[in-house]
């Protein structure tokens, strides 16, 4: 916009022009470049294209290439909306509120495992345990099947003795190949005593810790004999 | 290219005359649908307020703009939203 030597006329200047971009005209206008498909209303921007970006990560490229399910897919791309807005623990706690209310538990877990960085690891394994597309397709699809025996994501209300018993539990159950831990900020703690309280009552298992300043991500893997 | 519009500080009257060259109109407060009835998000099944619409095109999807229902319209219609 030009500016005026006179603050004045240069503020109206900017009314005015605001208004014109939604003059009847313009929004004919508009109106016809929607119809079009050129053209998108929204509030935020940045809450669209941050969603199109994920859809280009390779993270989620491997993931599609090996699911089809529709709602895992929405789950698994929220869980990366949710990693991008971790800073932001009121627009998390919102999301994550309407996870729940729509996709159920499992979704919100599918959502947090993927807001980890789980899914990111495990991909990590396969490729270094150099499995064929459909032996990773075959793994991808137990790791999804079975996220609700074979992961705990602790919360800070959670007790830890419990959680471990039920984790020991679930263990001494399924003998599951890998089973994870995981948490967010002030729990980090919490996971450690968890995972050194299981640790301490199973056998047969070794333990991996990946952590950053926000998140732990401890996997415990069967040892193969 | 499919260029995304913010229209988050469009005056509310602007904001019934789109909808209304769209077919749909307001009370105000929601977005109302040719019946005069509540637009329902299709995803989260909420009612969409005029404050928080988004319109998005293919068959002029009406949405709450929410990061779900955002990431769920992509999934289904991802390919009417041409991005670079």
């Amino acid at each position: 916009m030009e500016m005026s030597s006179d603050p004045v006329e240069s503020a109206a200047k900017g009314v005015a022009e605001a208004f014109l971009d939604w003059a009847p005209e313009k929004i004919k206008e508009y109106v016809q470049k929607f119809r079009h498909k050129d053209l998108a209303f929204v509030q935020d921007v940045e809450t669209i294209e941050e969603a199109l970006k994920q859809r280009k990560t390779t993270e989620c490229a491997i993931f599609k290439q090996n699911i089809e399910d529709e709602n895992l897919r929405i789950c698994f791309l929220l869980g990366l909306t949710l990693r991008g807005m971790e800073s932001d623990k009121e627009k998390c706690i919102n999301l994550r509120n309407r996870i729940l209310k729509t996709h159920g538990a499992y979704g919100l877990h599918v959502a947090q495992f993927v807001q980890n960085g789980i899914f990111a690891k495990f991909i990590g394994r396969y490729l270094e345990e150099a499995l064929t597309p459909n032996q990773m397709k075959q793994e991808i699809e137990n790791l999804f099947k079975n996220i609700e025996l074979t992961n705990s994501f602790i919360q800070y209300v959670d007790d830890i003795g419990m959680e471990a018993n039920k984790i020991v539990t679930r263990i001494q159950s399924h003998a599951p190949k890998t089973y994870v831990i995981s948490g967010l900020g002030s729990v980090k703690e919490n996971c450690r005593e968890i995972a050194d309280e299981v640790m301490y009552r199973i056998s047969g298992y070794s333990r991996e810790t990946y952590e950053t300043e926000l998140k732990i991500i401890i996997f415990l893997n069967r040892i193969e004999s | 290219m499919t260029e995304i519009l913010s229209i988050k500080n469009m005056p509310v009257s602007c904001k019934i005359f789109l909808l209304q060259e769209l077919g749909f109109s307001s009370d105000g407060t929601f977005v109302l649908d040719k019946k005069g009835e509540r637009v329902l998000d299709k995803y989260t099944n909420e009612p969409v307020r005029l404050a928080n619409m988004a319109i998005l095109p293919g068959s002029t999807i009406i949405l709450d703009d929410n990061p779900l229902s955002i990431a769920s319209f992509l999934e289904e219609y991802g390919d009417v939203i041409r991005s670079s």
